[in-house]
């Protein structure tokens, strides 16, 4: 009785085994199977690409970020280069030059001395001391300069130091221009000063109006307009600085 | 004896049985994840929108700057050739001025009085004005008369024997630099009846010599100005 109970007692565990390892087996092959179809491989290849595709995305994003801030520092460095304090700085000293050098239109008190061939009848003149040369100019623009002329032109030709008065035939040639009598000097300065060193006796003015004949006329002005330089040769070609 | 060979067969068979299973599990878990694939693409789409946005975004600003940077370069560039140009007029102002020494290739002429004749320098000013007008005519960039430098304000004026120029007394012999093209300078003084023969005649030797690279002394001076006043372009 005792033994047969025992073989019940095995039976019914082997029974509960086998019912046990059945049951998890069977889970098994289900796991195994884990709802993983050919679909959810293809899925799943395709979502592994997506991400890859995407994590592609993230290198591009980054890489335009960085490009953005490379630019971003480049416009900084042109910001810095401070060209206009340079450019108003070398523009100051060329007008301050150019006025200096009679590259500016100018105004200011003066005279004005009109100077024409002369009309004298005394047969003892020579014809060419009737007329007025290149010679004559010169020596009263001369004249006008020692007597602190600051600005000086002849019919609108700006008298600077690069500037000939010469013959050319019956007319005169300043700043490469031909120039007709009369001639109307106009000079900007202390205008008792200008308005003597035309006039006093004993000057190349007087001179040229009381021995000659000619026409020489000066009156005062309080604002003449003198032109600046045109000439046609003002660049140096030959002159460098030697400093 | 097989009841212990029964316990041992039960306990292997367990352990392989857990293991299988969790392995199962695991195994299952790492292929398909934790989340569901669905979610997952959703995930990624939602990114994917979003990083396509900013992708645009930073394209275009890319594109903006890189026009801007464009731009710039060419506002650069233009400003650079201008600041040149400037700067070449300002050489240009400079030695036109009298106020720098310059150099360059032109002739030098000397001036002086034959040996027995006697000539005032005083009353043959305007020869020396006139000589220098005939060297601007010949398109001279700079003058000197015995190391003064004839500038825009220069005078010359006959006191006693001699002439002051720039306030300097210069007596015989002159030397007149002239920085030039010389055989213009030649051309220019040496004709028929022209300023070389005039003084010839009054009695002054004049001899040129020309030379590739001449010195010109600058002016030391100073010009202050009391009456002129530039006109500015307002003014115009």
């Amino acid at each position: 009785m005792r033994s047969g109970e025992i073989h019940i007692k095995l039976k019914t565990m082997n029974i509960i085994i086998f019912v046990l390892v059945f049951t998890v087996s069977a889970a098994i092959v289900n796991g195994a199977d884990a709802d993983v179809d050919e679909n959810t491989i293809y899925a799943l290849k395709n979502l592994n690409n997506y991400e890859k595709n995407v994590k592609d995305m993230r290198g591009v994003v980054k890489n335009l970020q960085d490009e953005v801030l490379y630019e971003k520092s480049q416009a900084q460095d042109l910001d810095d280069d401070n060209f206009l304090d340079l450019m108003i700085e070398v523009n100051h000293q060329i007008e301050e030059l150019k006025f200096y050098n009679g590259f500016t239109d100018v105004r200011g008190p003066g005279i004005m001395l009109r100077v024409s061939d002369s009309t004298s009848d005394d047969e003892n003149l020579d014809i060419m001391d009737k007329i007025v040369h290149d010679v004559d100019i010169t020596v009263l623009l001369n004249d006008l300069k020692s007597a602190g002329a600051e600005a000086i032109d002849v019919n609108g030709k700006r008298i600077v130091n690069i500037s000939e008065v010469v013959c050319a035939g019956p007319v005169l040639k300043i700043n490469g221009e031909a120039v007709p009598a009369p001639f109307v000097i106009r000079a900007v300065g202390d205008q008792e000063n200008l308005y003597n060193v035309v006039t006093e006796e004993g000057t190349y003015a007087y001179d040229l109006k009381n021995k000659y004949g000619m026409e020489v006329a000066a009156i005062m002005s309080y604002n003449l307009v003198i032109p600046k330089f045109y000439g046609i040769n003002s660049e140096n070609k030959f002159a460098q600085s030697a400093e | 004896m097989s009841k212990l060979w029964q316990k041992v067969m039960l306990f292997a068979i367990s352990l392989v049985l857990g293991v299988v299973c969790m392995t199962q599990i695991r195994t299952t878990n790492n292929v398909l994840g934790n989340e569901d694939p669905k979610d997952m693409a959703s995930q990624l789409d939602n990114e994917l929108a979003e990083l396509t946005l900013q992708k645009n975004e930073l394209r275009e600003e890319l594109d903006a700057l890189k026009q801007t940077a464009k731009e710039n370069e060419e506002i650069y560039d233009a400003k650079e050739a201008e600041l040149e140009r400037l700067k070449e007029e300002l050489a240009n102002q400079q030695i036109l001025s009298g106020y720098y020494e310059v150099k360059g290739p032109g002739t030098i002429i000397t001036i002086d009085s034959e040996p027995n004749s006697y000539v005032s320098l005083a009353s043959s000013h305007q020869y020396i004005l006139a000589l220098i007008s005939y060297l601007n005519n010949a398109g001279v960039e700079a003058i000197s008369i015995n190391g003064q430098r004839y500038t825009n304000y220069t005078e010359i004026v006959p006191v006693l024997d001699h002439i002051n120029v720039n306030g300097v007394a210069l007596v015989l012999p002159l030397e007149i630099r002239a920085i030039g093209n010389s055989r213009t300078i030649d051309a220019s003084l040496n004709f028929v009846g022209g300023i070389v023969s005039q003084l010839s005649q009054i009695g002054y030797t004049i001899e040129t010599e020309n030379s590739s690279e001449i010195f010109i002394n600058k002016y030391d001076g100073e010009k202050e100005f009391k009456y002129a006043v530039p006109i500015t372009l307002d003014e115009e």
